[in-house]
Parts: C-alpha cells; structure tokens; sequence
C-alpha cells in the first residue's frame, strides 16, 4: 500500500503548525524544528512506495519525525536549549516557567515524549498510543502520572 | 487536570507558523520540482532601450549618493559591507526597565569593580537576528569613559574604564554545543561581542573548512565609541571539520586589525553531576564583614536576632536568642540579607543583596552596591510556602529599620498568602471550573480557613478575583478568567491570569 504525494503534500499542509511545534519542543530550536520537520518529509516521501499501512498515514509522519529528532541526536530541548532563547515569547514571565522547564526536563523520556504529543502535537489519546506504541490505558496513565509531577513541582515551588 | 498547568505547558513551546515550504521537502527527497512555465513577454525595442537609459540613470544617482557623505547613503553601503554606524545622540532612549538593569548591575559588584554606569543615558542602538528572533541591543556608557552593553535576552558585557578598551581590539564571547544535543561543546554555535577599532570596517567569520562570511556590526558613535556583533553559526558547521575558527577584524585598505581564535578542545570525560550534599546549606557563610562597618550605624534586633549595618555597607548578623523557627533552622539553609526600598525610573524596587548558605548564628559579609541606609534585614527560611504557610508568610527573622521596612513586610505577607493560595495545587484544579461552580467548590474546599483568613474571592465576569488587603492597607489581587483562544483553527477554552499586582513582592503562576 503506496502513499502518493498529494497525501503526503495535504498532510504537510494541514498539519504543518502542530508537526512543526512538536519538534521545536524536541529540538528547542527554530531553526533545528524547521530541519526536522523538513527532514521527517523528505524521508517520508522517499519511502512512501515502501509504506506498509500498519498504521495511519499520519501516526506513520508523526514516527519519522520523531525518529528524524532522534537520529540526529537532538536535545530534548528544554534540557538544553539557551534559556534566554528559548523563553523569549513569554514576554517577560521566563522565571515564573523555569521550574517547569526544569520539571518537563526531569521526566522520564517516555513520559516527556507523551506529555509533548498531548500537548504540542496536540494528539489524541489513541493517536499518541499508536505513535508511541503502547496502549492506550499506558498512555492516559503516563499523562496522569507526567502532570501529576509537574503540578507537584510548580506547587512546591518558593517564593 | 489543571488549565493553569496546560496554559504554563502551552505557553513554553511558542504556537508555529501555519505553512511550511513544500518545494523544499521534495528537494531534500530528491524528488524534482516542476515549476510552472514562465510566460514570456516580448518587450518593444523601443522600451528596452527606455529601460537602459533608467539603469544607467539609476546608476549614476547612486554613485553621486556614495559620493555626498550628506545623504547618509555610505552608512546603508557600510551595511552592505558589514559596518552600519549608529549615532548614540540621535538613537531612541532605552525603556525604563533597561535602564534600570544597567543601575542594577553595581549590585553585588565590590567597590573597585563597581561599573558606574551612566544607566540614564542607556540608549538602542540596534536590532539583530539571535535564533530567528529579532533583538535589540542596548548601551550605555560608564563615568570611567567605558560602557556596558547588552543584547536584548542574550550576551552583554562592560568596558568599564577607558583603558579597558585597549584589551583586545575583539571582545567575543561565544556559545558552544550542547553535549547531549550531539554538538560538542568545543564546536561554536553562536559568538557575540564588542570591537575598538574604529577604523574596523569589515568583521569576517572563518571556518577551518577554508569557507568565510562577512559578519554585519554596528558601529555605535561616541561616547561609545565602540562595535558591537552577535551571531548565529550555521548549523552546517558545527561539526568538528566545518566549526569556526576564527574571528578577524579589517580595514578599509584590507589589515588586519585584530583576531579571535576560537580553540578546539575535547573534553576527557563527561561534565560531573553535581552531587546532593553540593546544596546551598552546604555552603559556609562568611562570620564577618571584610571591613567592620562604619559610623553611622543602623542596628536593630527582632526574632532572635541582631544585626548591624554600618555606612560603608559591611553588615552584621548576630543571634541573640532563639525561636521555633530558628531551633528548625539549625543544619538548614537560610538566607541573609538587607534591602533598600526605591522608586528607579518609575520602576518600585526592592534592592537588596543576601547571602544563602547553611544557618549560622553569625554571619557578615559586604552589601556592595546596594547603598545605605537600608529600610530592612532579615533571615528567610528554607521551609514553609505552601498554603497556609507555617511561617505566616514571613522570613524567620524580620529587623525593619524604616516604615517604609515595616510596611514592606507587612505588603509582602498579604502578596505571599495571596499568591501561594492561588497558585496552590488545589487551587489550579478548581480555578478550571466555570466561575459560579469554582466558587462553591473553593467555599466547601476552604470555607473554614478562608473565612479566617484575609482572602477575598469574588466572580468577575467570566472569572475569579482573588483579593487580599494588607494591613497597611494596600489591596493585592489576581484576575484569573476564562478566555477563549484559537488553537489549529479550533476556538478553546482556557483559564488565565490576566491581571495581578503582585510583583515584586512574590509571583504567582
């Protein structure tokens, strides 16, 4: 089962924003994201004779793109991205964030990645299941349990 | 779930542009891209030969304007080359906050090293490109002829003297990779700095592929006098046989005027985790002040402890007693400090300096660049601040010497209670709920130990305004409300603080 360009062109076109904010968070760089999602594409496009259809078509993109931030070794970005950088769209509010910056980064990977799909990729919890390949109970406990810890750490934080 | 946690998750990551390039997918997939035809138009003889005659006229105009300094031209043409002169009389004043960041920076600086910036004359003096993000760079000079500088969320760094110029003619500070992102940290991402050379007019990058590129600098007229650069590394060299080796600085007749090497050095193992025990009440705090302080004398004595600050800034902290909280403190950490209340460029600032470290029942050290008098000292503690705190939102040692002291205390409680209520775990759950159902959950959660504090709740159209009056009888307040934004073309609902008073006495999330 080939996928053909226009399916992968539309996906592109409709998905381009949440695609692109998933890998700025994996990144934790513009100009990095914009190489990633690039990337995830062209790989998909390349394999896209060899697609198998064991999934969607999207959950397929939304691997490589993941796989594309892994293979090249980029940080999970809030582990190392410039913090002036990386906070400057919060208009001025970058230490009240820095906990949960700290937080994000100091969770499990698995969870992190979860925690970045629901969130930035904006994924259902039956999208993420299949993208991450677990079950979907795996999921919504991975998130309870992620924001759980993040709540705890911006509560305990001092004045 | 918490909205407070998903709109702080939400706002970490900034929402993307809607469209990306396509074309360049496919190029990268090595698929070929077919443009479609251009139309080709015949153009008249006649209008050809128009079109010359506007070239060549075009041509000559700009020549005349390179010529006629008057026309500010040869600065845009500097551009192009590199150099783009500012003048610091005629650039905009820089907002009030930048201002006083450049006062602050004598806080904490010992006497000798004490910047001295002339932080009113702070001025923009231009913007540029740090990450796909445009900002602006702000100078100001110093009354020892030197100045500092600052580039909006990034680098900064002083000349504080005029003979500090003369070392080195590149000042470049740089950014390296990031280990873990698979870029070592020998490898410059990005590099940053000043130039004193007036007559530089050309800074070039140089890689050890053999590649160069011109990097663009402003030149900031006087009483600055100086240059100023930042810039990103292409990602394509930031591998160990394309990275940057060097930065040069040219003439106009091609010297060189100065150059920074960038050295290349492999770190022997990995960067050691710092351990548990490596926390701040591990740290020893010093006994006693460098210099005894000196007349006249402020001393004051509160909650167990005394403290003296002298004119010269030296302070000292004795303990006299004891108290539940202190007999707490004991192996904990703590924090000791002093604080001048003031009003700098409009801008209401606490500004103070403290020590943190183990507790100790003597401890002095020097408030450089604070001033004196000072309005108040104090010992906070390392425990409490959670809902309702232990410490009723005080530090475990509070000595005002003004009123002002005092009623910044006071302000801060109401702030402290204010803010660790609203930003509560509990809290961030409940402040979710449409505004009439919030209220009567919060009533039934806290009804009791609401009622016997100062908070205040009350609906506020689509919201909450949570409200609390100091004794003083200044009135704190948090806004939070619901607001509807646009998410991938979807309207949601999210709950928001869009209004608070807090700052600077505590923050609330």
């Amino acid at each position: 089962m080939a996928v053909s360009l226009e399916e992968l062109e539309r996906l592109y076109r409709e998905r381009y924003p949440r695609f692109r904010r998933l890998a700025r968070a994996m990144t934790g760089d513009d100009e990095r994201a914009v190489d990633a999602v690039q990337d995830a594409f062209a790989r998909a496009v390349r394999g896209r004779l060899s697609f198998r259809g064991d999934s969607s078509l999207e959950t397929w993109v939304w691997r490589t793109l993941i796989n594309v931030c892994r293979d090249q070794r980029l940080a999970p970005v809030v582990e190392e991205t410039d913090a002036a950088e990386s906070t400057a769209h919060l208009n001025g509010h970058a230490e009240e964030y820095a906990e949960l910056r700290g937080a994000i980064a100091a969770l499990p990977t698995r969870q992190r990645l979860i925690v970045f799909l629901f969130h930035y990729a904006d994924l259902d919890q039956e999208t993420i299941a299949e993208v991450a390949g677990v079950s979907r109970g795996t999921v919504a406990a991975t998130l309870h349990q992620a924001h759980n810890s993040l709540r705890r750490a911006l509560t305990e934080v001092a004045t | 779930m918490s909205t407070g946690l998903f709109s702080a998750i939400d706002a970490l990551v900034p929402a993307a542009p809607k469209s990306g390039d396509w074309d360049n997918v496919l190029e990268r997939a090595g698929v070929r891209v077919s443009l479609p035809a251009r139309s080709v138009r015949v153009v008249p003889r006649r209008r050809l030969r128009r079109r010359r005659v506007w070239v060549a006229f075009a041509l000559l105009l700009l020549i005349a304007l390179l010529a006629t300094p008057a026309f500010g031209v040869q600065g845009i043409v500097l551009n192009l080359l590199g150099r783009k002169n500012v003048s610091f009389p005629k650039a905009a004043s820089a907002p009030n906050e930048v201002k006083k960041q450049f006062a602050d920076l004598a806080i904490g600086a010992p006497e000798r090293w004490a910047p001295q910036v002339i932080a009113g004359q702070a001025r923009v003096v231009g913007t540029f490109s740090v990450a796909g993000h445009q900002r602006k760079l702000w100078v100001a000079p110093t009354r020892r002829g030197g100045y500092c500088y600052t580039l909006e969320r990034s680098v900064g760094g002083c000349r504080l003297t005029r003979a500090d110029r003369s070392q080195g003619v590149v000042g470049a500070s740089w950014m390296g990779g990031a280990p873990r992102s698979g870029v070592l940290e020998s490898i410059v991402t990005r590099v940053a700095g000043d130039i004193n050379a007036p007559a530089a007019v050309k800074l070039t990058a140089t890689y050890v592929d053999g590649t160069t590129v011109d990097v663009p600098f402003v030149w900031v007229s006087k009483p600055i006098a100086a240059g100023f650069f930042t810039y990103d590394i292409p990602t394509r060299h930031w591998s160990k046989q394309h990275r940057l080796y060097a930065v040069s600085l040219f003439s106009q007749n091609g010297t060189m005027l100065g150059r920074q090497v960038f050295p290349f050095a492999l770190r022997a193992g990995p960067r050691p985790i710092p351990t548990q025990s490596s926390g701040p009440k591990e740290r020893r705090l010093p006994t006693r002040p460098d210099v005894a302080p000196s007349q006249p004398l402020q001393q004051g004595e509160a909650d167990g402890f005394a403290v003296v600050v002298g004119h010269n800034g030296s302070v000292q902290f004795t303990q006299t007693g004891t108290t539940p909280i202190l007999k707490r403190l004991v192996g904990e950490s703590a924090g000791f400090g002093c604080f001048r209340l003031t009003k700098e460029f409009g801008i209401f600032s606490v500004l103070g300096l403290s020590q943190g470290g183990r507790f100790a029942p003597k401890v002095g050290f020097q408030l450089n660049g604070v001033g004196t008098p000072v309005d108040a000292c104090e010992v906070q503690a390392s425990i409490g601040r959670t809902w309702p705190d232990v410490l009723n939102n005080r530090a475990a040692v509070e000595i005002p010497f003004t009123v002002k002291g005092r009623a910044f205390f006071a302000d801060r409680a109401a702030a402290r209670d204010l803010a660790l209520f609203v930003r509560s775990h509990r809290m961030q759950e409940l402040r979710r709920e449409p505004p009439t159902q919030a209220l009567r959950d919060i009533r039934a959660r806290y009804g009791h130990a609401l009622s016997s504090s100062r908070i205040r709740i009350t609906q506020e159209g689509n919201g909450l305004r949570f409200s609390e009056t100091s004794p003083t009888g200044k009135t704190f307040f948090v806004l939070v409300q619901h607001v509807k934004v646009r998410r991938q073309g979807v309207v949601a609902e999210q709950t928001r603080i869009t209004s608070q008073n807090v700052k600077p006495y505590t923050r609330v999330f």
